[in-house]
């Protein structure tokens, strides 16, 4: 009985000690003595600050191994302007893209001739497309 | 026998006037040798106070480029559903439209304009490539384009 309270005792103080460690990470560490001296005299602060602690989130996105694609750097350079560029704006449906992500419907462009009946604006007889030729 | 007569003749006079208040219309734009990709047009009209009325024609299927017909898109907010059932294919250079539609009578000596606004990639825009005013004295001639389009011409 005496020998399990021992060890019982005996655990729960090692336990405790781990966790006041564990709260303050690097409380145990300590400077080399001529470093702390120096540090002394500057009147700085003599904690040791792990990087895990330095509160940066180290947990963003990319982190260290940042995407090239992902930085703010303009990477067309070029120096021209792109707008009207098949290469621009490309994120949307068109009807020739082979995307697979674009459902059916989310192209936002007209619809060709023959494929709906004309706008009712008045001008042309309504229903009836315009007959097109183009060489 | 007599009804039968009578409602013909009514329905007669009913469709008839509707017959009249349009006409075949053909717009042909000859497209001049610019170098480039092609072209992207709209072509719409505006009444005698400058409003926009309506659009005719769009040569070029992807909306994301309708900006670059600058006065259209002023106009319609590059609303596609002004040009749904309208649309086709752009025009490459040296290349030809021809556009056959029964326009409205109402449209000629009224003080309507046709304008085309022409686009092509990576060169400049040209809102308002031809404005020509639609008259039955215009039919049949020829009027030159400021950029891409070498002329257009419609025909009644």
């Amino acid at each position: 009985m005496k020998i399990t309270f021992a060890v019982l005792l005996m655990t729960t103080a090692l336990g405790a000690g781990s966790a006041a460690l564990a709260a303050y990470p690097g409380n145990a560490l300590t400077y080399d003595a001529a470093v702390a001296n120096a540090l002394a005299a500057s009147g700085d602060d003599l904690a040791v600050t792990l990087i895990d602690a330095d509160g940066d989130d180290d947990s963003r996105k990319g982190g260290w191994f940042r995407s090239l694609s992902g930085d703010d750097d303009d990477d067309d350079e070029e120096g021209d302007d792109d707008e009207g560029d098949d290469d621009e704006e490309d994120d949307d449906c068109e009807e020739d893209d082979d995307d697979d992500d674009c459902a059916a419907g989310m192209s936002n462009n007209a619809a060709k001739a023959g494929t709906v009946a004309p706008p009712k604006n008045g001008l042309f007889t309504d229903g009836i497309a315009p007959a097109v030729k183009s060489n | 026998m007599k009804s039968l007569i009578a409602a013909l003749a009514l329905s007669t006079a009913l469709i008839a006037p509707g017959i009249a208040m349009a006409r075949p219309v053909a717009l042909t734009v000859n497209m001049a040798q610019y170098g480039g990709q092609g072209a992207y047009l709209a072509i719409y009209v505006t009444d005698a106070a400058g409003a926009y009325a309506g659009s005719l024609w769009m040569a070029g299927g992807k909306s994301k480029y309708y900006k670059h017909l600058s006065e259209w898109a002023q106009f319609t907010g590059g609303d596609v559903g002004q040009v749904n059932g309208i649309t086709g294919a752009s025009v490459g250079a040296g290349r030809s439209l021809e556009l056959t539609m029964d326009l409205a009578d109402a449209l000629f000596d009224a003080g309507y304009t046709l304008h085309i606004d022409a686009a092509v990639e990576d060169m400049r825009d040209s809102p308002n490539e031809v404005a020509v005013p639609l008259t039955a004295s215009g039919s049949g001639k020829a009027v030159s384009g400021r950029r891409y389009i070498g002329d257009f011409t419609y025909g009644l």
